[in-house]
């Protein structure tokens, strides 16, 4: 290898001329007679000291933003480090990132469980499982708004238990389809209304109405032996015989079309070897001229035959003993 | 031993302060860092052939900006620091010039240093700047990357090794060369005036 550049120079000779002490000295800007004494080092630093003087360049408008609006730079800006294809990408991230995505996060648990809560009051409404005041404020609101009837919550009477059934849609003239008196015949009088009814009977054109199934079947009572159930249409069971004749006694389901004509009780006779039982009155079966019943001892079980009074107590099919 | 005579501007005493004010979020702080250090990292931007030194040199401190606080150490480390991060920024500016089209003569048209409003200033500094660059031209890449990043940016052996991904000794060599080969180009340019 030759000690020769191109230039013709000695090359090992000119780095000979250098300590590392002397090289560094240059390096570091420190004055050093050692390398002061060559004016082509001498000239370098003053040149280089030269190009890097003077004033900054001007400030970017991304920087200067960033300066400007400093908070906390570090969280509020993630760098995209630089590619071949294009340069370092410095992104600015909201300094609310973290709080408004904690915002959005409550604000959908709040709105999800309004939504979850809304869909779960009709079905809560149907069941009757809503505490009675809720459930008729929420039965109100939804028969409002929707074409549906739902059940009234049932009403908890003191003493013996009614064997109420449901009444049925209300049927009007139909209703009272039961069985026969319990001399077989068809009753003259008019069915005895069930007081208070489990649904909400009254038939409302463009409306349907939402069976329940919280309602039971039957209840049993002291004054209701247990067995089988006379068989009968829609409002066939007895009413109870502590409201059936009282001055209830008679008054159409809610919302029920009064009739001035009873509906004659057009079921068939009772089986044979049950006990007979009084037809029950469909809702809006009340004849609205009918005669103030007598009233009937609450605690009073008649097995005789019902008295064609007019809205007359049911007389109940059980056996006294 | 005679001190250090830095190229490249000090804040001084003050600096810790403007660094843990800088580091807390303060803007006039962190300015106060950018004066200080962003003509010399423009003019080794600008040394080295960069593409667009003072645009460069805005996204060098952005991103000393969001990684300021993870910083510690004194002035000198924040100045080698800074041309670290400078020096990779070059780096990627080098790649993307190596996928750009090339002017007619092959060359690129690089920016001017920034004016000053002193005119004779500003023509010292661009012949000093073309003359550098000239003789720089003249060395090997990677002499280049060591004498400017120890004079300008005042890197030591090591953080140079760092910065270059080389062992301090082949740092060292490649100075000495450097060094050398810069005195006889100097002397040369000096005989001929």
């Amino acid at each position: 290898m030759s000690r020769f550049d191109d230039d013709g120079n000695d090359v090992e000779a000119t780095e000979d001329l250098l300590s590392d002490e002397a090289i560094e000295a240059f390096l570091t800007g420190r004055p050093d007679p050692a390398w002061e004494q060559h004016a082509g080092l001498v000239a370098a630093d003053r040149e280089v000291a030269a190009a890097v003087g003077g004033p900054a360049p001007a400030m970017g408008p991304q920087l200067a933003r960033l300066l400007a609006g400093s908070g906390e730079p570090a969280r509020r800006l993630t760098v995209v480090p630089g590619t071949p294809t294009g340069p370092a990408v410095v992104v600015r991230r909201p300094a609310q990132d973290r709080s408004s995505g904690r915002h959005r996060r409550a604000v959908a648990m709040v709105v999800g469980g309004l939504a979850a809560a809304a869909s779960a009051l009709p079905v809560a409404a149907a069941a009757q499982v809503l505490p009675g005041p809720v459930h008729g404020a929420v039965v109100r609101v939804l028969e409002t708004v929707t074409p549906f009837d739902f059940p009234e919550r049932p009403v908890s009477v003191p003493g013996p238990a009614p064997v109420a059934p449901p009444a049925g849609r209300g049927d009007g003239p139909a209703a009272g389809s039961g069985p026969g008196t319990a001399d077989g015949l068809p009753s003259a009088r008019p069915p005895a209304p069930v007081a208070p009814p489990a649904f909400d009977t009254a038939p409302v054109p463009g409306r349907r109405s939402v069976p329940s199934a919280a309602v039971p079947a039957s209840i049993p009572s002291p004054a209701t032996p247990a067995g089988p159930r006379p068989a009968g249409g829609a409002g066939a069971p007895a009413a109870p015989a502590d409201r059936g004749a009282g001055p209830h006694a008679g008054a159409p389901a809610r919302d029920g079309p009064a009739t001035a004509s009873p509906a004659p009780a057009a079921g068939p006779p009772a089986t044979a070897g049950q006990p007979p039982t009084p037809p029950a009155a469909g809702a809006g079966a009340r004849p609205a001229a009918a005669p103030a019943p007598a009233p009937v001892p609450t605690a009073f079980v008649s097995t005789a035959p019902a008295r064609p009074t007019s809205g007359a107590g049911v007389a109940r099919s059980a056996p006294v003993t | 031993m005679k001190p250090a005579r830095r190229r490249t501007p000090r804040i001084g005493e003050p600096f810790a302060a403007a660094l843990a004010a800088a580091q807390g979020g303060d803007g006039r702080s962190f300015e106060q860092l950018y004066r200080a250090l962003a003509p010399a990292v423009a003019g080794y931007l600008r040394l080295q052939g960069a593409s667009d030194p003072d645009d460069l040199t805005n996204e060098v401190f952005l991103n000393v900006f969001t990684s300021i606080r993870t910083f510690t150490g004194d002035e000198e480390r924040f100045s080698s620091w800074v041309f670290t991060i400078a020096h990779r920024r070059l780096t990627d500016d080098r790649r993307r010039r190596g996928r750009r089209p090339l002017t007619a003569d092959g060359r690129i048209v690089e920016d001017a240093a920034p004016p000053t409003g002193d005119a004779e200033e500003e023509a010292l500094r661009q012949l000093a700047t073309d003359e550098v660059r000239t003789l720089a031209d003249a060395l090997a890449p990677d002499q280049r990357d060591v004498i400017l990043l120890r004079m300008v940016g005042g890197l030591t052996v090591d953080e140079v090794a760092a910065a270059l991904g080389k062992s301090p000794t082949a740092v060292k060599a490649l100075q000495r060369r450097a060094v050398g080969a810069l005195r006889r180009r100097f002397e040369a340019e000096e005989v001929s005036r």
